[in-house]
């Protein structure tokens, strides 16, 4: 009788612990990790948290072990029962292990990434492989032969360069204007926050498809144009207007497309009276015409909720 | 004593019910990598043919069994992919 009991209980913890091993412990499921674990922590990243959706999706990994297909079943199930969305299933051919952890590492942050309404999509892509790189070399977990495929991957983009110096605070200091100190990457600080508050902008106001690319256009001109050293950055903080305004027209000599006027708090206001100023002067002294679009939000600061006041001023050439 | 075990699963069953409840709805995408020896007959076994007008979803070029990256197929439409990385990393993409 006890022979028989300890040998079914030999036989449950059997099953059981091969049901667990095949769920938790298997090659798919540290292929899973991988993904999970990515959209996990790009989530974490500041300048990207806002945008950060991606761990909305999740996979199952069938990587064509004798278990894989049994595995998959009852993690349909399991997602089934807690009422999750199964989408069917994609095939991917040929890829060996490494190609596999590069592609859900960056899938998961692309997954975050296609969320961003108001850039263009290559630059989207780009900045994704940028992150899935820039993720990878940071992470100790990841293997060297993953990080050297994603390095490649993002070293192959067309805006390698523009990214890289949007990243770099030495050269935020060749297009910032009387920077405050807290500025070190152009695209973390100013891009990516304005693109994703003006989003959620746009989407309360219920703004249209047109209206959309309109500044999807903007945007895209001022990220490249400040990459190009044809737009520039003013921001406007403790020193007098006539000191601002010699700043501006400084500006609008030197850099070809547009400045980009920016202010927060009780700053605003300044910012407000130095383009009062600017538009007094007649344009043609400057050769220019100017077409101005504010962008305004609300977002804290330090604890507190401030004003962020950014206003494109771009130059239009007057014959 | 007895009840105390009969209570026990009772309790982790409602505990474990509304854990899942609370979290929050997923959308799950099952991902099968397949070796170039098993190509053709997971193709055949999903019902997958591919001619002359088959093209990638993503670039537009035509697949064949050589170049063919990534496939998904709904009961509404099946999706194409070349084998460029540049089009297989935009499947997952398209999928959702
Ligand atoms: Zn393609």
């Amino acid at each position: 009788m006890i022979a028989l009991i300890a040998s079914l209980i030999a036989i449950v913890v059997f099953v059981l612990s091969a049901f667990l091993f095949i769920l938790f412990w298997s090659e798919d499921s540290r292929l899973e990790k991988y993904y999970k674990l990515t959209a996990k922590d790009i989530g974490k990243t500041e300048a990207i948290s806002k945008i950060g959706v991606s761990f909305k999706t999740d996979v199952i990994i069938d990587s064509g072990h004798n278990y894989s297909r049994l595995r998959t079943a009852i993690k349909k199930v399991i997602s089934r029962i807690r009422g999750h969305k199964i989408l069917d299933t994609l095939l991917v051919f040929n890829r060996n292990s490494t190609e596999q952890r590069a592609f859900l590492i960056f899938e998961a942050i692309k997954g975050t990434f296609f969320h961003i309404e108001l850039l263009d999509a290559d630059f989207i892509e780009d900045l994704a492989k940028y992150y899935a790189f820039r993720y990878a070399s940071e992470t100790k977990s990841v293997d060297k032969d993953v990080k050297f495929l994603l390095r490649k991957d993002f070293e192959k983009t067309s805006n390698r360069n523009c990214i890289a110096k949007l990243m770099d605070p030495k050269y935020s200091e060749k297009v910032v204007l009387n920077p405050p100190p807290e500025i070190k990457s152009l695209l973390e600080e100013i891009v990516l926050p304005i693109v994703t508050e003006w989003s959620e902008e746009l989407k309360g106001r219920n703004a249209t498809h047109a209206e959309k690319e309109r500044f999807k256009s903007l945007f895209m001109e001022n990220t490249k144009g400040l990459c190009h050293r044809t737009w520039c950055i003013l921001f406007i903080g403790k020193l007098t207007i006539d000191e601002y305004m010699s700043f501006f027209n400084q500006s609008v000599r030197k850099f070809s497309k547009g400045v980009m006027l920016a202010a927060r708090g009780g700053n605003v206001r300044y910012l407000l009276e130095l383009w009062n100023r600017a538009c007094e002067i007649p344009q043609s002294r400057w050769g220019v015409k100017f077409h101005a679009t504010d962008i305004v939000y609300q977002k804290p600061y330090r604890g507190y909720p401030v004003v962020w006041y950014y206003k494109f001023v771009s130059k239009e050439k007057i014959a | 004593m007895w009840i105390l075990f009969a209570i026990f699963p009772l309790v982790a069953i409602a505990g474990i019910t509304a854990g899942y409840k609370l979290s929050r709805k997923k959308v799950v995408l099952p991902i099968r990598f397949v070796d170039e020896e098993d190509k053709k007959k997971i193709l055949e076994a999903n019902g997958l043919k591919l001619d002359e007008n088959t093209k990638c979803s993503v670039c537009g070029e035509t697949v064949t069994l050589e170049n063919l990256g990534a496939v998904r197929s709904t009961p509404s439409e099946t999706i194409f992919i070349c084998s460029k990385s540049d089009c297989v990393n935009a499947s997952l993409i398209i999928s959702l």
